[in-house]
């Protein structure tokens, strides 16, 4: 059973761009990242202490704050995005996107529930997901992942493509 | 007294220097119209090649305070969104030369959620692989769905979350028939079929 250590700390007012959802998931994201399995996806086991834990929290408040997490239309995006894209990171260290009325908002794609791996998950742990999901990416933790392409996490465990690393978050960090 | 002349002449030189410069300001947004901050900014002089670059504040501005007058093209670019280039830009003394870039974004790199229900699996007679099978996922008032296994026998297939019926029809004309419920969107992976023998 991992350790649960949270601790609240201040925190600034959140950039108002983006919709109240997208302030808790990522608060809630940040929360759990709090818990040891959790913050493991982000720390290898000599660095999963409870200090670095929180500045990892600290780190994905601040990315809200700073207004590196924002919301974008679908319209705006390359074609041939898919609908079932809920959000992307544009890269290590950059900028994370929100779609608007994507499925991070209505907790389906096309109007069918989501399926797969977050298959009757409610929409509130399913954001939290998508949103510690874009920080690794953010972190530089796993790259590209529509192609299947395969990961190694600090926690040692291998995952392969954006389902893979989606189960990951599941199982650590709910 | 020499001196005292070379510093002044020297000054005014410096001064003149400044009024002939342009200033090229730069402001680079998102399809949010949010600010990009980081962003590369690099102005090409189209007559001598000299190159500039710096990159966009918080604010996601960038001021050039003294280009040369003349022609330039200036290019912004950022990780994860697609270079925009603008040219001939002519910044000219005393107009302050303003420039707005909306960068669009380069391809989403990232997968998806399901929202098909994709099966794939193994096609075997016996112990050997069903190279070439033809897997048709079949669905009374659509268009059957088919692939043809590979080398391996394996095959992959999406579709629209339903209950099919599975027909694979082998190349020694071998078949097999069988429903399979992929109502629930997601993958259904691993699964072997042996045509009848």
């Amino acid at each position: 059973m991992a350790e649960n250590d949270k601790s609240e700390g201040e925190r600034e007012s959140p950039s108002p761009l983006v919709h109240d959802l997208v302030v808790d998931a990522e608060r809630g994201a940040a929360d759990r990242l709090f818990n040891s399995d959790c913050a493991g996806l982000f720390l290898a086991p000599d660095d999963n202490t409870v200090e670095n834990r929180k500045k990892l929290a600290g780190q994905l408040d601040s990315l809200l704050d700073g207004g590196l997490i924002r919301q974008i239309s679908q319209s705006a995006l390359p074609s041939g995005t898919g609908s079932n894209v809920p959000a992307f990171t544009t890269g290590q260290s950059g900028l994370i996107y929100i779609v608007s009325g994507g499925a991070f908002f209505t907790g389906k794609i096309d109007g069918k529930p989501i399926g797969g791996f977050a298959s009757g998950l409610p929409l509130e742990a399913f954001d939290q997901l998508v949103i510690i999901h874009e920080f690794l990416h953010w972190e530089g933790i796993a790259g590209a992942d529509s192609k299947g392409q395969k990961y190694t996490l600090p926690n040692g465990n291998k995952v392969k493509g954006s389902q893979g690393i989606s189960k990951e978050v599941l199982k650590k960090c709910f | 007294m020499f001196l005292k002349l070379l510093a002044i002449s020297m000054l005014v030189h410096a001064c003149i220097n400044t009024m002939d410069a342009a200033q090229l300001c730069v402001s680079v947004t998102d399809y949010a119209d949010l600010p990009l901050s980081g962003a590369s900014v690099t102005t090409l002089n189209l007559t001598t090649a000299e190159k500039h670059s710096s990159r966009t504040d918080r604010k996601g501005d960038v001021c050039l305070p003294s280009l040369p007058e003349g022609s330039y093209s200036v290019e912004v670019g950022l990780q994860g969104f697609m270079n925009v280039r603008y040219y001939p830009v002519r910044p000219a003394f005393p107009i302050k030369t303003k420039l707005s870039f909306r960068l669009p974004f380069a391809e989403i790199t990232e997968g998806g959620l399901a929202s098909e229900s994709t099966i794939s699996g193994t096609c075997r007679v016996g112990n050997k692989p069903a190279a070439n099978a033809l897997v048709c996922l079949v669905k009374a008032g659509s268009n059957p769905r088919c692939t043809t296994a590979n080398h391996l026998g394996e095959y992959l297939l999406s579709v629209p979350p339903a209950v099919y019926e599975l027909e694979v029809a082998t190349a020694e004309k071998r078949k097999f028939k069988s429903k399979v419920d992929l109502s629930t969107p997601g993958s259904y992976p691993d699964l072997a079929i042996f045509p009848e023998r």
